[in-house]
């Protein structure tokens, strides 16, 4: 299947081709007001993604008779090997809910969005890069997300076969404009936030055949005005999702890391572009560093992908890439196999298929054109000799000889999520939980209902009736009626239900006074008892030696 | 290449759409923007009729849907001006296109006068800003001769922003802090008001009307249409003299001095210029003069323009037979009347201003006449005699040689010999007829 054929396709002069516009309505009604969401592609079901996105090699058996200089060239087809792990499918409807809310709020229709235009405006004139929030406070609906795990594992290709399933540039002929869904930009390596926007208006640039860089790349342009300009694009093109590769460039950043984080944090916050960001295990620390965006890449949406197990999983993923093999003789799969691969690869998907193109290679080279276990060995020790000491690092399960390796160090992501929740003050969380709760709550009742409920409660109606009779009223008078009358009326209602004690509860309560617990030589006591009998309460209390008599302070010396 | 194009909203101005563009695309510098959009870094931003319009389309994102002409028909104020300028419509046009942007400024555009501040309709600014996020210039309301909001009947405000500037990419969105919103509003009278909506709601329509649907009105068919509208109302001759001191009075009292007032138009006797829209060759109108005048003459603008009068400087027929020799000498019986018509002749509107007509009898007779009837007697008046007619070339054919050589010598001088009176040039026709009875009957004789 190919996405590419359900599309008509329109070359943007000097940039790259781009889909036309078909608009539909998705099952979601929330998101069929907005044509920027109406124009992606539907939410496609766990089935349907599979297909689209598995990428199988050509292999025909035929070609395993071809001479060996061919073949060998159709081994390298399995660079291009694609097949969707679980976690895959799983991280795809993850992208697509970023991606589908991240529009939501920005709807080119909807007045939020000249607003905001119109705001971050105010932020390039000022260069107000750094505090976007002073400029630009129209809601959004974005959220950013984290994905960590050590090298080829298959991050990028992941999400890059994942995003393959959106045109990367989408023409609205009915709105003159052209959206990119998505954006992959790498981090710097430097970490600076210059050298990021640079990146990013010329990654624009190769898409639209604009001359961001031209003119906002300047060397001598301030970050802080190249960082608005970033926003302005990025909300003007209707920049669906940036992903930020390679994440752990930040550890080596000559200045704090802190600012382009919490550029990104803005990004989503404030300008409402889901942020997607891609590091290594190396990058975990830095992730953590700042607590705000550790909360937002693993709290809300964070993955964690480590290696592949030697399970069930492996054995599959084994499986389906051992069909590509142009060896004369067709070896199947034994576990021996399947195992030995999985010693020599620990599960580093990169690695696997690069292992597999190898033994091939060799098993033709050699002639036998037969794969065995010792094969896989001897090629393993071979090719794979400049990433043996990492991987002997993992077969160890030594983590102080993985620490050296950054890349591959583990993640204890126990210890971690423990000091998550020790920042975040457990009232903080409660209050946090309950504004949320009562949001909600408030959200399903109106201004008026709630105005005339108030009211009646003040009259000591029970809450309960209050709501029942409020709702009576309100509804059939509707939302604009006077809320003078609508209390009179309500209250009628709630007086002939006669729930109500005439005598007001309030009153009886408030007679009661507190009876204290007092002590022994309870000072309030003796007050209150010298003002009986009107004697000065000093008297009382010098003589209990609650306090001293001053006068013996002049005549210590005696 | 643009990689977006703000879409504009209801009768916003361009001028107020490039500035919206300037905003998003994030530049600083305004030649950036307008390098960007019209490949050419000195380009001045009119309000009413920008230019270099195609390129503008040509750059526009892959298949947008803004073409040239609905752009100019929808958010500039060309249509007010084309309406009343056919011949120069279509240079306008191609000003605008951008071949010669600058010239715009020459000629007929130039004498418009706009307001001087950009203005608003408070109701509007804030209706904008709540649906659509921001506000904008509406092209209504910058048009002259609007002083109301049509959709809320409110008294427009000026801005604080001068209409001729050079800061459009800074002024050219309208926000709460260059539209003040001011606490003394003008306070016309009812009947002034009145006169505001109506005259606002004629320019509208004149806006928005689909200008296709307007056939296009030659300079001359305005001026028939104006002219044939003050004869009957006994303002104008039928020489086309226009009684100016009287339509003054007419006018003055038909709209009041402080409706007048309050659209600038100066109605006292200096202003030698008011009327210039009857003039054939204009160079310098008013539309809101024209549609004043539409409405003085009780039309509305669409009735106005569906008018098919045409110009009769002779009247209405029949007219006089002036053939001596024919029964009906001097009878109202001649239905045949052959007039020029503009292109037949070399210089334009000389149809109007010296209208030839040839009036044909039943009994062959044939006469030419140039200019109306001005006094009683000048229906007599003919300039040429075309043709004899039969009853003519029968007795001449009975003369011998010697008559009718002296027939020809007589018959010529009387054909060119223009008289000052009419009377006298038909007693020396009716002489001739007798002449060549008398040698007819002498030759039988």
């Amino acid at each position: 299947m190919n996405i590419e054929n359900e599309w008509e396709w329109v070359k943007i002069p000097n940039g790259e081709w781009a889909a036309v516009a078909k608009y539909r309505d998705h099952k979601l009604s929330e998101y069929n007001t907005n044509p920027i969401i109406r124009s992606l592609p539907p939410i496609f079901s766990r089935e349907k993604f599979v297909e689209y996105v598995t990428r199988l090699p050509t292999c025909k058996s035929s070609e395993r008779e071809l001479e060996p200089q061919y073949r060998f060239h159709c081994i390298e087809r399995l660079s291009r090997y694609f097949d969707p792990l679980n976690k895959t499918v799983d991280l795809q409807q993850v992208v697509c809910v970023l991606i589908m809310q991240g529009y939501l709020r920005r709807n080119p229709l909807q007045p939020e969005y000249a607003l905001r235009s119109g705001q971050i405006y105010q932020a390039v004139l000022s260069g107000g890069g750094f505090n976007l929030e002073e400029y630009v406070d129209v809601p959004t609906s974005a959220s950013g997300l984290t994905i960590i795990g050590p090298s080829g594992i298959g991050k990028t290709t992941n999400l890059l076969n994942i995003l393959s399933l959106y045109p990367q540039v989408i023409v609205h002929p009915a709105h003159s404009v052209y959206q990119i869904v998505w954006l992959k930009v790498d981090c710097p390596h430097a970490g600076s936030l210059k050298g990021l926007c640079i990146d990013f208006f010329r990654a624009v640039d190769k898409l639209l055949g604009t001359n961001n860089f031209q003119k906002f790349g300047v060397k001598r342009n301030s970050e802080d005005y190249m960082l608005a300009q970033v926003a302005q694009i990025a909300h003007t093109q209707h920049l669906g999702v940036l992903v930020i590769d390679e994440m752990q460039n930040l550890v080596a950043a000559r200045r704090n890391s802190s600012e382009m984080l919490n550029f990104l944090v803005k990004m989503d916050n404030i300008i409402g572009v889901p942020v997607i960001r891609v590091g290594t295990n190396e990058a975990f620390p830095i992730l953590q560093g700042n607590f705000r965006n550790a909360r937002r890449g693993v709290g809300e949406g964070g993955v964690i992908w480590d290696r592949m197990e030697n399970n069930r999983e492996w054995n599959f993923f084994i499986e389906g890439m051992w069909e590509f093999q142009w060896t004369k003789q067709y070896i199947p799969l034994t576990a021996n196999i399947t195992s030995a691969l999985y010693y020599e690869s620990q599960g580093i998907i990169d690695i696997v298929i690069k292992l597999y193109k190898m033994v091939q290679w060799r098993a033709i080279a050699l002639g036998s054109e037969v794969i065995t276990v010792d094969l896989i060995h001897a090629c393993a020790a071979d090719g794979l000799h400049l990433v043996k000491p990492m991987l002997d690092a993992i077969r160890s399960g030594d983590e102080k000889w993985m620490m050296k390796y950054k890349d591959i160090a583990p993640l204890d992501t126990n210890l971690y999520r423990n000091k998550c929740l020790d920042s975040l003050e457990e009232t903080d969380l409660e209050e946090v939980r309950r504004l949320a709760r009562s949001s909600q709550r408030m959200g399903h009742i109106s201004a008026t209902l709630r105005h005339v409920i108030i009211e009646l409660i003040n009259l000591d109606v029970p809450p309960a009736t209050a709501k029942s009779c409020a709702e009576k009223v309100v509804t059939p008078h509707g939302e604009n009626a006077d809320k003078k009358v609508l209390i009179k009326e309500a209250y009628k209602l709630a007086l002939q239900c006669g729930n109500i004690s005439t005598e007001p509860v309030q009153h009886q309560e408030r007679k009661i006074k507190l009876q204290p617990k007092y002590q022994e030589n309870d000072i309030r006591v003796i007050v209150e008892n010298a003002k009986k009998n009107q004697t000065p309460a000093c008297e009382d209390l010098k003589a209990l030696g609650i306090i001293k008599d001053p006068l013996k302070d002049f005549f210590i010396g005696e | 290449m643009l990689s977006f194009f703000p879409t504009p909203y209801p009768d916003e101005i361009l001028y107020s759409v490039f500035a919206r563009y300037h905003a998003r695309s994030g530049n600083i510098k305004p030649d950036e923007t307008l390098q960007e959009l019209f490949n050419s870094r000195n380009i001045i931003v009119r309000p009413d009729l920008p230019y270099n319009l195609s390129y503008l389309i040509k750059n526009l994102p892959l298949l947008s849907q803004h073409t040239l002409e609905s752009l100019i028909q929808k958010h500039t104020l060309y249509p007010m001006y084309a309406v009343f300028m056919p011949d120069s419509k279509s240079a306008i046009l191609g000003y605008m296109k951008g071949e010669l942007g600058t010239y715009i400024y020459r000629g007929i555009a130039s004498s418009v006068y706009l307001p001087k501040y950009f203005r608003f309709c408070p109701k509007c600014l804030f209706e904008n800003l709540h649906t659509f996020g921001e506000a904008y210039w509406h092209r209504l309301h910058q048009t002259p001769g609007v002083l109301v909001c049509t959709i809320h009947d409110v008294v427009l405000n000026d801005s604080i922003v001068p209409i001729w500037n050079n800061q459009w990419y800074q002024v050219g969105i309208a926000s709460l802090e260059n539209c003040p919103i001011s606490n003394v509003t003008k306070n016309y009278s009812e009947s002034t008001k009145e006169l505001l909506r109506l005259i606002a709601s004629d320019i509208e329509w004149l806006m928005t009307c689909d200008f296709k649907s307007l056939p296009s009105k030659e300079l001359d068919w305005f001026h028939i249409q104006y002219i044939v509208l003050l004869i009957k109302r006994n303002l104008a001759t039928l020489d086309r003299q226009v009684y100016e001191q009287g339509l003054r009075q007419k006018f003055l009292s038909f709209y009041g001095s402080e409706f007048l007032e309050a659209l600038g138009i100066n109605v006292s006797n200096n202003n030698i210029n008011l009327f210039n829209i009857f003039r054939l060759h204009l160079e310098v109108f008013d539309p809101v003069m024209h549609l004043l005048m539409i409405r003085f003459l009780r039309h509305s603008p669409s009735t106005f323009f569906a008018r098919k009068s045409k110009y009769k400087p002779f009247g209405k027929g029949p007219w006089l037979c002036l053939n001596p020799a024919c029964e009906h000498y001097l009878h109202s019986v001649v239905t045949k009347l052959v007039m020029l018509l503009s292109n037949d002749l070399d210089s334009t509107y000389s149809y109007i201003k010296n209208p030839i007509g040839t009036f044909e009898c039943d009994c062959g007779f044939q006469y030419s006449k140039i200019g109306v009837n001005l006094t009683k007697v000048d229906k007599f008046r003919f300039e040429r005699i075309v043709t004899f007619g039969q009853l003519w070339e029968q007795k001449y054919l009975e003369l011998n040689v010697v008559d009718r050589l002296n027939f020809q010598q007589a018959a010529y001088n009387l054909s060119f010999n223009y008289s000052k009176s009419p009377m006298t040039m038909l007693r020396k026709l009716e002489a001739l007829w007798k002449s060549l009875n008398d040698s007819v009957e002498k030759d039988a004789g």
